[in-house]
């Protein structure tokens, strides 16, 4: 028997879905749901109680977007939402989801992502709404939009000192695109428990989750799933 | 599997045997059921040899597989009467063997064939009127099965009889007005025993077999091992049995023709000398004992069973569906299961995606959003190998 990987889910039997693409995408954004209060939190079990809609990941975008015309098969389903990285080129991202999308007998796509988020309103069709991160207006990945996060990123020493260490990296082995992973995991390993989880940030608060930038996000979840 | 060509009929290949089989004669390639019990109006518009059917409880799992049974057992009474017993629709047997039909009997039968009918609807009884035998009126409940060759049709006419029709696609004919029905003579209520040979008479028959929730019966069981003992299809079953215990090596029933004596089913394993009772090594192998068994007496024919997994351990479900697919098609079978259990589901998949032939479907039946009915969602094996290995919910 092969062994088979488990995607995790967060939430069962409930009206919306949130389908994101890796498992510490989904931990960031269900603790973020939590401290925006739309999701609950069970402290002795160390559980996310999630309400109106479940979260669930993927594996990976090709996953997620080959997956979607089996999660559509739902009849309970009242609403679905994606969110994935734009990664290296926003453009192509949104053709490449647009043209999965069409054979989804989804007809009012736009050709430029929403900056406040898409919402699909295709007749007979369930609302399908999509987020690109970090903000539907540039290439980037989820760590682009948590680095918005740190307090006072501007004014920050440490945040300045992980800037410029990472700029100044002799031998510098990753990627350009990777440059937001690489401050994140440094601000993380810099902290006063190094090493932990992006959920773990949240919780300890070494991003803030009410900041303002991530609004806009959390605007287009309440809306999608009408709370 | 040997293709050995294409005929305007469609595919056939050579079984075992080396006699013709003809793929697509017995198929039922699609099904659109018309107001039977919860289906107001459900369409599978593709149905695969081997069909798993999903769904949450009360979505019709059941009445599906009774809709099939009813379909491929052209209505008659005695699978009528089965169904109803077992859902305690009808609950009086009859006791003298001797006794005709009475107007009570009549009225019970009638009474409990309505539950065929979506929503039991409480039509008014005309019976000043006395209607034409050979036309179905507005007052009367019918309801159809429709597949790729076949309309059939089952209706409840007010005053005395079931009447039922079947008729190939290609005349259209309107299923009230106008239309000539077979006229199918309420029986006297059957006696308990009898009705159980009947059942597995017309199992034969009609070569579909029903093995419901609680298994094969016992009577069913020895009839059909007496059939294909000394033939090639007992050693077919035995290699079968080995899946789940590689000693078993022969089997047979020792039966005592006395009346404080039962017969019973024995193997030989290469264990101990002795042969050992089949009850004696536990629920799985007499399930899988008794599914063989039922795919031999359906060879040509279907198979309905109401949840595969039960009885079964999770590890071995997928050995026994492989089984399932290969003997469904050497013996050409179509098969039709149920289950509740995501295991199943796994190993179905499993199973499905070895198999060189696209012959797998899942069949998932679920409440239409828009609150008007149930659904039936198809999932290939293409669509399967993405719900598996994502672990989408689709029961």
């Amino acid at each position: 028997m092969v062994h088979k990987r488990e995607n995790r889910r967060y939430g069962t039997n409930l009206p919306g879905l949130l389908l994101v693409e890796g498992v510490n995408d989904l931990n960031f954004l269900c603790q973020l749901f939590v401290k925006r209060g739309i999701y609950d939190y069970n402290k002795q079990e160390n559980q996310f109680i999630p309400k109106s809609f479940s979260s669930k990941e993927k594996g990976s975008y090709t996953e997620l977007k080959n997956g979607l015309v089996e999660e559509l098969k739902d009849e309970s389903l009242q609403a679905i939402g994606i969110v994935v990285d734009a990664d290296e080129n926003l453009q192509d991202r949104w053709k490449d989801l647009t043209k999965q999308l069409q054979k989804l007998e989804y007809s009012d796509i736009p050709n430029e992502p929403n900056p406040l988020g898409w919402i699909s309103e295709t007749k007979g069709k369930i609302p399908l709404g999509v987020w690109l991160m970090p903000d539907n207006t540039i290439s980037g990945i989820l760590e682009h939009f948590i680095a918005w996060m740190v307090p006072d990123k501007n004014e920050n020493p440490l945040w300045n000192h992980v800037e410029n260490s990472i700029s100044n990296v002799p031998d510098r082995r990753f990627a350009n695109k990777d440059l937001a992973k690489a401050q994140i995991a440094t601000w993380l390993a810099w902290q006063k428990e190094p090493g932990q989880p992006i959920s773990y940030a949240i919780f300890k608060k070494y991003v803030d989750p009410n900041s303002t930038s991530a609004d806009p996000f959390i605007a287009w979840v309440k809306r999608l799933f009408q709370l | 599997m040997r293709i050995a060509g294409e005929r305007a009929s469609g595919l056939y290949y050579f079984n075992l045997y080396e006699e013709i089989v003809f793929m697509s004669e017995l198929h039922l390639n699609s099904l659109e059921i018309t107001n039977f019990r919860c289906f107001e109006h459900l369409t599978i518009e593709k149905l695969g040899r081997v069909n798993l059917i999903v769904g949450k409880n009360s979505v019709g799992k059941t009445a599906l597989l009774e809709a099939l049974w009813l379909l491929n057992s052209d209505a008659c009474w005695p699978v009528i009467h089965k169904i109803l017993y077992d859902r305690n629709e009808l609950v009086r047997y009859r006791l003298d063997a001797m006794a005709s039909l009475t107007p009570m009997e009549q009225q019970e039968q009638m009474g409990a064939l309505k539950s065929f009918f979506t929503g039991r609807p409480p039509k008014p009884y005309n019976q000043t009127k006395e209607p034409d035998p050979k036309f179905l009126y507005q007052d009367a409940l019918a309801c159809s099965f429709v597949t790729s060759t076949e309309r059939f049709y089952l209706a409840l006419r007010t005053v005395q009889n079931i009447l039922m029709c079947s008729d190939s696609r290609n005349t259209s004919i309107p299923l009230i007005n106008g239309f000539s029905f077979q006229p199918h003579h309420c029986p006297a209520l059957p006696q308990k025993e009898a009705l159980d040979y009947s059942v597995i008479e017309e199992s034969k028959k009609f070569k579909t077999v029903f093995i419901p929730l609680a298994g094969l019966s016992w009577k069913a069981t020895c009839t059909y091992w007496d059939d294909i003992v000394l033939t090639n299809k007992e050693n077919e079953i035995i290699s079968y049995l080995q899946l789940l215990d590689r000693e078993i090596s022969r089997f047979t029933f020792k039966g005592e023709n006395m009346q404080d004596r039962v017969r019973y089913s024995v193997v030989k394993t290469g264990r101990f000398p002795d042969p050992l009772p089949l009850a004696n090594m536990g629920e799985g192998i007499q399930r899988i004992f008794a599914l063989a068994l039922a795919m031999s007496t359906a060879s040509n024919g279907y198979l309905i069973i109401d949840e595969f997994e039960t009885g079964l351990h999770h590890s071995i479900q997928a050995d026994v569906w492989r089984a399932v697919f290969k003997l469904a098609h050497e013996w050409n079978v179509q098969v039709f299961a149920t289950t509740h259990s995501w295991d199943c589901v796994e190993a179905f998949q499993e199973a499905a995606a070895e198999d060189q032939n696209e012959e797998a479907m899942l069949i998932r039946l679920q409440r239409k959003r828009d609150g008007t009915g149930i659904v039936a969602t198809p999932y290939d094996e293409e669509s399967l190998k993405i719900v598996t290995r994502q672990g989408i919910e689709v029961r």
